[in-house]
């Protein structure tokens, strides 16, 4: 089985330009995040899409592998799928560009369902949410998976809402996604239903119309750099983990 | 296709005992609900199931049918009780508290046939026109995907608006309809973690994967579950009726 990773990486947000190329340890970040992918050891090839010669000058000036995609899709799986029309391969692994702090065990998770199970079109991760503003943040997503272990719902709304019982745990999800690749070429003539625009979460172009994803729980500690502080955040712990492989 | 209507009504809810009796411009809540699903000629049998012989004398006087069921945790177990006794190919099942549902409302959850596994659940939900109902954590926000088949029900507002402002929220309105193998398969099975949460009927299909369809009934509907609610339909129904 083919297993390519792609690390969808615009230029920035108007939040954060140039967030990709943010220096982290004398590094830009896309080069952490594609090292870090190196470290899973299990991709055949691992690319950067972008649409932004600035990323694409500096994957170049690091040797790393990129492809030049279109300035119009929406969002990160758009731009995937177009790695997956144009590089053949079984399984296709989104790894977030603006999450340096990857995990190898979390993305071997992935392609391990995509390995045992012929069914699971699409798969991703869930973690626990601890923090109760985090639940309460309309910024967050939160997901509801039934019995299977299928989505049934991203949301940004607190759910489920606690009625009747209080003992269970609110569940956010991850940005590492795994999709076959008829998955990942029909997910570009798929169409965006209202509840996708409604809540601007990817996935659920697919839970939408009617395919299945499939979700595991795991433990997570990786940071989504989306401010500057949460950079300041990231590079605290890589300067520490840097500076334990030297000693 | 045989199709009988359940009423379901309980005596003993904690917040609000005896609800299906609760006076609405002269008459209890029950036979509001008996007189709307009486418009629809679908049906073969109209029966209100309960627990209470207050209830059920109630509905001999209005001159409706009654079975008495044994006291359920839900209402839809109370249809499957009513199954094991009465045959038919549908229940369509109204619940006591949707006095304001009508009978061309109520058979919009009907099938023209029953799918060839002969396993079939729906329910009705209608858009919110009011913003208040929707914050309201009584009122269950419905989502579907685009085949109607139903993704999730909360009692929190969902979807959240974050990307855009163009979605109507769906409101569940306390109609549904199964097929005997549903119910059965309802009977059977355990509670899901969901449902146990959220309280809500049709999680335990959705959460066991099993496609539950919601149709847009466009009607107004005030489920009746607290006092205020009684007030609120007392005035849509005292209106109606002048």
């Amino acid at each position: 089985m083919k297993v390519i990773g792609v690390i969808p990486s615009r230029y920035g947000s108007s939040r954060f330009p140039g967030k990709p190329l943010a220096d982290i340890c004398g590094k830009p970040m896309v080069w952490w995040v594609f090292k870090r992918a190196m470290d899973v050891k299990r991709f055949d090839e691992i690319y950067v899409a972008t649409d932004d010669e600035r990323v694409a000058d500096c994957c170049d000036s690091f040797s790393i592998p990129y492809i030049m995609t279109s300035k119009d899709h929406i969002n990160g799986t758009e731009r995937v799928a177009e790695v997956a029309e144009r590089i053949v391969a079984d399984v296709y692994i989104t790894l977030q560009g603006d999450e340096p702090l990857i995990e190898p065990r979390n993305v071997n998770m992935l392609i391990d369902v995509m390995l045992n199970e012929p069914d699971v079109d699409c798969v991703t991760l869930k973690t626990a949410y601890r923090d109760p503003v985090d639940v309460i943040n309309g910024t967050t997503p939160k997901v509801v998976s039934d019995l299977k272990g299928n989505v049934m719902l991203f949301t940004r709304s607190p759910v489920p809402y606690p009625k009747a019982a209080i003992g269970y745990t609110i569940y956010k999800p991850m940005g590492l996604y795994g999709f076959r690749r008829e998955a990942l070429i029909q997910y570009l003539n798929l169409c965006i239903g209202p509840i996708e625009k409604a809540e601007d979460i990817e996935l659920l172009r697919f839970i939408e119309n009617g395919i299945k994803v499939r979700i595991i729980e795991t433990e997570s500690k990786t940071i989504a750099v989306d401010t500057p502080k949460d950079l300041e955040k990231v590079r605290m712990i890589i300067s520490r983990g840097e500076r334990e492989t030297k000693t | 296709m045989r199709i009988a209507c359940v009423i379901p009504a309980r005596g003993g809810s904690t917040r609000f005992p005896n609800k299906p009796l609760a006076d609405i411009c002269g008459k209890p809540m029950v036979q509001w609900v008996w007189e709307h699903c009486s418009e629809v000629t679908l049906f073969e049998r109209i029966l209100v199931a309960t627990d209470s012989d207050e209830i059920a004398s109630s509905v001999k006087k209005f001159g409706g049918e009654f079975i008495l069921t044994p006291k359920c945790e839900t209402a839809t177990e109370r249809l499957y009780q009513v199954s094991c006794s009465v045959e038919a190919d549908i229940y369509v099942m109204v619940n006591g508290d949707e006095p304001m549902i009508l009978g061309k409302d109520i058979v919009k959850c009907i099938p023209d046939e029953l799918p060839s596994d002969g396993f079939y659940v729906s329910n009705l939900m209608t858009k919110f026109k009011d913003p208040v109902q929707v914050v309201d954590p009584t009122n269950l926000k419905v989502v579907t995907n685009k085949n109607g088949e139903c993704l999730f029900i909360s009692r929190s507002p969902i979807p959240f608006p974050k990307g855009s402002m163009d979605f109507e929220y769906n409101k569940f309105v306390g109609v549904a309809a199964y097929s005997k193998k549903a119910l059965d398969f309802y009977h059977n099975t355990e509670k899901g973690e969901i449902e146990i949460i959220e309280e809500n009927d049709s999680f335990r299909f959705i959460e066991n994967g099993i496609k539950c369809i919601y149709i847009n009934a466009d009607c107004s509907s005030i489920s009746v579950d607290t006092p205020k609610d009684l007030d609120a339909v007392s005035k849509v129904l005292g209106r109606n009726s002048v």
